[in-house]
């Protein structure tokens, strides 16, 4: 018996080895499939059905390069219309986005932290693009000033653009600047005319475990050429501004997140140009362990506007108001079905035409993941 | 470090051989002859922000503390104990946990971020919700099983918590060796249970005096020899 265990215990010995690797591949994504039922696009599109499938596959491929080295990917692979802010354009189109792809370099100590990046970023302005993937999202659709890079319309892009930023803590005070391309409001790749450097400043104050308060300023030119800008006139006189405050509250089963932000776009030859100011609040309850619900209630306040050539200040569009709930269901660890409806209105007017109702199922993928040695 | 291995194989062996031969022990050593936890790949989490997140522990993988063994089948009344599995640097401390049913383990949140742990495991599902660094969520296992453990806000952190019928569970010494004593005579199955490799069961006679020696190999190694 004694010989036994001796030799089953000379064969115990293994090689330590860490548990973090410090080289490594890891490819975690989100695949999330759905539909939604709403006349809304048929506005745009009569020939469109009100029914609308699509899907979104969120990529995030990334590689560490050491401890403190990174590179990070996020890609959205979608067919559109996939979210609601996708529909003004109502024929099934396949889009790819690298929406963000950037080098890294990150440092942890204590309650300190500083990473720097560089390459195409998620943009630093508000809190939602952190949770722009649909296992973080709770609802279906966006915020409204946050879309597809649409020349203004939707004033924060939520796909990314070229530059470098620096992201530090330090305790309860966390701090960014970042610096792009290009507008939030305007958003180019690094090939298209119209580039500009822009800036993005953002902070936030941890007042407790759980509550958080932020604000975020963007200024910059966003004008180009040929679209209110003559080949005269320079971009950086007449700037995009806007500002945001954001707070974030958790506590057991109830969380709560909101945002306010002001838009003010400098045109020439205006007058009076024109303030788009929004706001919502988000609040989510967990009913159960499979069960949550979750809505947002948001508030779209636009000024009016006057350019030389108007003797009055007119209306720019009508204030807007969109209510959203949702209903989500833990299938597994992995899949969460969602169900959704959307009431937009216009002036405290419903139109049934625009409801959205929406069905997404939502997979995380468990990382593909491979340590080099 | 090859005499070390001899030496304490030397005690160990001796230890074993040493045993009382009570009515009713199982004594086992598990041996673990390749790695199989694989090494993580834990990017700084960025996408968020406000404190820093801490970062996971570069420590070495110890597959042993990775083991679980204990009897299949209920053997009477159980004690029930409160246990703890810990939130800390974005991992769960320990990521395997036995307990015999009618416990209840404690998960307190050492980290200066929040967690978000949850189960949806037939046995017991649960989400704690969010609480704060220094507080702590309880949760009373009654049924026999294993529970699977999540974070909502961390995809990389799991734990797994096997509830047993009986007082018969162990955790291997850092040698690989386990002891149950005072097992009533029959026959039972015996489970090793290790975190990524699954379980492994094997069949132990009990005799009415004296005791039963069983050996864990993770993995099975299958002979080719004749083939």
């Amino acid at each position: 018996m004694g010989t036994r265990i001796f030799l089953m215990v000379c064969g115990l010995a293994l090689p330590a080895m860490a548990q973090e690797a410090d080289y490594g591949f890891t490819l975690p994504a989100t695949l999330s499939a759905g539909g939604m039922y709403s006349h809304a696009w048929q506005q745009a599109t009569p020939t469109a059905g009100p029914l609308e499938p699509g899907f979104q596959l969120m990529l995030y491929p990334s590689i560490k390069l050491g401890k403190h080295w990174y590179a990070y990917g996020a890609v959205d692979l979608n067919l559109s219309p996939y979210y609601p802010f996708q529909d003004d354009s109502a024929t099934n189109r396949f889009k790819v986005y690298i929406v963000q792809g950037f080098l890294a370099y990150n440092r942890t100590k204590g309650n300190k932290s500083l990473t720097v990046k560089a390459g195409q970023l998620s943009t630093a302005f508000g809190s939602f693009p952190l949770r722009y993937d649909d296992a973080q999202n709770p609802l279906l659709g966006a915020p409204a000033t946050y879309g597809a890079p649409a020349y203004g319309f939707f004033p924060v892009t939520l796909y990314g653009l070229p530059g470098m930023e620096v992201d530090t803590s330090f305790g309860p005070l966390d701090a960014r600047l970042q610096l792009t391309n290009s507008s939030i409001a305007n958003p180019k790749n690094l090939l298209q005319n119209g580039q500009s450097l822009n800036w993005t400043a953002g902070a936030g104050y941890t007042v407790r475990h759980g509550l958080r308060v932020g604000m975020s300023l963007n200024h910059g030119p966003y004008l180009q050429v040929g679209r209110f800008l003559l080949p005269s006139e320079n971009s950086s006189q007449w700037p995009f501004t806007a500002v945001g405050v954001d707070g974030q509250w958790a506590r057991g089963r109830f969380s709560i997140s909101g945002e306010w932000q002001r838009f003010y776009y400098l045109y020439p030859r205006y007058i009076m140009s024109p303030v788009l100011k929004y706001g919502y609040v988000e609040p989510k309850i967990v009913l159960n362990p499979r069960l949550y619900l979750a809505c947002r209630v948001g508030y779209e306040w636009f000024s009016d506007f006057q350019t030389i050539n108007m003797a009055a200040p007119a209306e720019l569009t009508p204030n807007r108001q969109a209510t959203e709930v949702a209903l989500g269901y833990r299938i597994n660890r992995a899949q969460l079905l969602k169900v959704g409806y959307e009431w937009p209105h216009q002036n405290g007017v419903l139109n049934s035409q625009n409801n959205i109702f929406g069905v997404q199922l939502v997979t995380s993928i468990d990382a593909i993941s491979k340590a080099f040695h | 470090m090859y005499r070390k291995t001899i030496t304490a194989a030397v005690w160990l062996g001796a230890s074993l051989s040493a045993f009382p031969a009570h009515a009713g022990e199982i004594r086992g050593l598990v041996q673990v002859r390749v790695g199989l936890t694989k090494k993580q790949v834990t990017l700084p989490n960025y996408q968020s922000r406000g404190l820093a997140a801490p970062q996971p522990d570069a420590g070495t993988i110890d597959e042993l503390s990775r083991i679980v063994v204990y009897l299949e089948g209920s053997m009477g009344a159980v004690t029930p104990v409160t246990k703890e599995i810990k939130q800390r640097n974005r991992r769960f401390e320990p990521e395997i946990l036995a307990v015999p049913q009618g416990s209840t383990v404690s998960f307190p949140n050492s980290d200066p971020i929040f967690h978000n742990v949850f189960s949806l495991s037939k046995l017991k599902s649960f989400d704690l919700g969010y609480y704060p660094m220094g507080s702590t969520r309880l949760v009373r296992f009654d049924q026999p099983g294993a529970v699977q453990v999540y974070c909502h806000l961390h995809s990389d952190m799991s734990a797994l918590i096997l509830v047993t019928p009986n007082q018969f569970y162990a955790q291997p010494s850092s040698s690989g060796a386990f002891k149950f004593a005072g097992v009533p005579a029959g026959s039972y199955s015996i489970v090793a249970w290790h975190k990524s490799a699954g379980l492994f069961r094997k069949t132990v006679e009990v005799p009415e005096d004296g005791g039963v020696d069983v050996v864990f190999e993770i993995p099975v190694l299958v002979s080719t020899a004749g083939k």
